[in-house]
């Protein structure tokens, strides 16, 4: 199966700190991928290099074979939109925005027609287990079904890649649960999804194991224990 | 466009207080300005027009133009400088010599409407046991209706009487209540600088609406007042009505160049009311000005406090695929969009103000007497008013908007984590 993002020599720093030394790493499409590592290995940096949300400070990358200049913003911007889907730690959903609103953000933004909007964002909230809720705001549900609703948002225009930093690093159990299995469902599907975690049990659910220690890559292995 | 315009309207609406307070800043700033531009115009408008009408659009009077350092210069040339320390004015005769052969010679000027001889004078005016000093306007009533509007101010229209009857007078309204005159026919005595005393009924009153006129002014027959002062066929002013009234200062020049008399146009005439005028304005838009200002820190404010509290959703905005330039947009439009709200309630704020101050009956006396406010009542305040605060608001909103663009989204999710 062909690379969808491979980054070659990825190095970045801040100020006179090297975060990520010399990162070399292709993701396949339908991959299920986690990068694990302590606090301050880099995994963050690596994964918002390869969702396009910050530039390396050297180094190449590559979405779908096609390299990319961080200094074309629009084509950086569309392929944000386009291509990634994004799930953080906390959920960032739009408080002004009801349910269904903060799911049809993206998917208006990439042109598509209200109404459309509306259907797609009512099929995926239900699909998530959100139905009925979809007028409410917010602040009116639970941690775990507002990050429910960012996966909503993260899947409103088919991305080519999910990318999900921690995103179950402020839920309980429970909900931890539901959410790596909603990311099992996705994978199951042929989605492409990386996830960063420091949670090692979260790990035995993904595919391929990335692991990290001081901005470096240590190991890169294929999980025996997934499905 | 539209996914700018989605979350615009949103962020905006769903704040309702705050870009409440904000809209009604601006519409406070825009209705303040139309209600006082119009106030202050209608006010100056009407002086100008009141002025215009009853005064002469250009004056010819006896005045020393003596040039105090023609020998000097006769004699050194013009190139020296030099003072001339107590001169001694000229004893000229308050009289236009051969007036009546100056109205002949422009009655058929093509710039001029009318021309009418004046002779005025101080005198004192008794009623009963009041005194009141009074400026004796001596008219021929045929020809001041054709250089003036006098009709127009004449209470009654009878200044025919004035022809009629030689010892009727037409007496300021100010003058006449300051005398205890309310009806026409009583009799005055009027008493001039060498002493003649002469009984006059007054025919008529003259409410021209200037303070300063109607609390002096007495009009009578031309003949009358040559008669009273000893000044048989004399006149000391004429006066022009002229078609283009904004050409009265060129006009003035010619007839001075052509007769060697002073002229002036009405413009220099009331150049010490043109000039507070002029200081009135400044006053008036420095204050509007000021409000706009303030309301434009409003709406800056308000957006500045929305791109602080919505960080974390600039960054997942820019995350899900806006560009910088987009974020700008949305604020700024933000920004518009209050200023346009604003701009549209100011504009019925204003028109309900000129509605009001139209309706309120009051007797406003000062510079000039109007019943009620004299508003001018220009659709043109509107359209600045509009124009002003879209400008404001677009530059209050600028600068939250630019800042708002330069949030990096990490930074963002690395502090939230």
């Amino acid at each position: 199966m062909s690379s969808i993002i491979e980054v070659k020599g990825i190095h970045k720093s801040i100020g006179d700190e090297m975060i990520l030394r010399d990162i070399n790493l292709s993701v396949k499409q339908g991959e299920f991928v986690s990068i694990i590592g302590p606090s301050g290995s880099g995994k963050s940096s690596l994964l918002y290099i390869l969702g396009l949300l910050d530039a390396p400070s050297k180094g190449e990358i590559y979405i779908e074979g096609e390299g990319i200049s961080f200094s074309d913003v629009h084509r950086i911007a569309m392929l944000r939109n386009h291509k990634f889907g994004f799930i953080f730690q906390f959920h960032y959903l739009l408080t002004e925005f009801n349910l269904l609103e903060n799911v049809m953000v993206p998917m208006i933004k990439a042109g598509k027609k209200r109404q459309q909007a509306r259907e797609r964002a009512y099929l995926l909230l239900e699909k998530l287990g959100l139905k009925g809720k979809e007028l409410r705001r917010p602040f009116q549900i639970s941690g775990g079904e507002q990050q429910r609703v960012a996966i909503a948002r993260a899947l409103a225009n088919e991305p080519l890649v999910i990318i999900a930093d921690e995103p179950t690093g402020n839920l309980d159990s429970k909900n931890t649960a539901i959410v790596m299995d909603i990311f099992g469902a996705l994978h199951r599907e042929g989605k492409t999804v990386i996830m960063v975690t420091h949670e090692i049990a979260l790990t035995e659910k993904t595919e391929r194991v990335v692991k990290m220690i001081d901005g470096e890559i240590l190991g890169d292995t294929t999980n025996p224990t997934e499905d | 466009m539209r996914h700018i315009l989605f979350v615009t309207l949103k962020l905006l609406f769903e704040r309702k207080r705050q870009t409440l307070v904000a809209i009604v800043g601006v519409s406070i700033g825009v209705g303040a300005f139309i209600a006082m531009a119009s106030l202050m115009n209608g006010f100056q408008k009407y002086f100008i027009e009141q002025a215009l009408d009853l005064n002469a659009h250009v004056t010819l009077k006896v005045k020393d133009q003596q040039d105090k350092g023609k020998i000097i210069k006769k004699v050194y040339g013009e190139d020296v400088y030099f003072h001339v320390h107590g001169a001694k004015p000229r004893d000229l005769k308050d009289k236009i010599i051969d007036y009546k052969f100056l109205i002949q010679r422009y009655e058929k000027d093509k710039d001029l409407i009318g021309i009418a001889p004046h002779l005025t004078g101080q005198g004192i005016v008794r009623y009963g046991t009041v005194d009141k000093s009074a400026s004796l306007v001596g008219i021929d009533p045929v020809l001041e209706r054709k250089a003036s509007v006098i009709d127009k101010f004449v209470s009654n229209r009878r200044l025919d009487l004035l022809i009629t009857d030689r010892d009727s007078v037409i007496i300021g309204k100010l003058l006449a209540r300051d005398l205890g005159i309310d009806e026409t026919g009583k009799k005055v005595l009027i008493t001039t600088p060498n002493s003649v005393t002469h009984l006059f009924k007054v025919v008529d009153f003259f409410d021209s609406g200037i303070t300063m006129l109607d609390q002096t002014r007495i009009y009578m027959n031309l003949k009358t007042l040559q008669t009273i002062l000893n000044r048989t066929n004399e006149v000391n002013e004429i006066i022009f009505k002229i078609r283009d009234v904004y050409r009265a200062e060129q006009i003035a020049q010619r007839i001075n160049l052509e007769t060697g008399y002073y002229t002036e146009g009405w413009q220099r005439a009331f150049r010490n009311f043109l000039q507070i005028f002029k200081i009135q304005n400044y006053i008036t838009y420095m204050i509007v000005f000021a409000i706009l200002v303030v309301s434009a820190f409003g709406i800056f404010n308000i957006i500045m406090m929305t791109v602080l509290e919505k960080k974390r959703d600039i960054a997942i905005l820019k995350a899900l695929g806006y560009e910088d330039r987009e974020v700008i947009k949305i604020f700024v439009l933000q920004g518009i969009t209050i200023g346009f709200l604003g701009a549209c309630l100011g504009c019925i704020l204003g028109f309900g103000i000129q509605e009001f101050l139209a309706s309120v009956d009051v007797s406003v006396e000062g510079i000039v007497r109007t019943k009620g406010f004299a508003l001018d009542r220009d659709p043109r305040y509107f359209v600045y008013g509009v124009i002003f605060a879209l400008t404001f608001s677009v530059f209050a909103a600028f600068y939250p908007s630019y800042k708002a663009s330069r949030l990096n989204p990490i930074d963002i999710f690395r502090s939230s984590a």
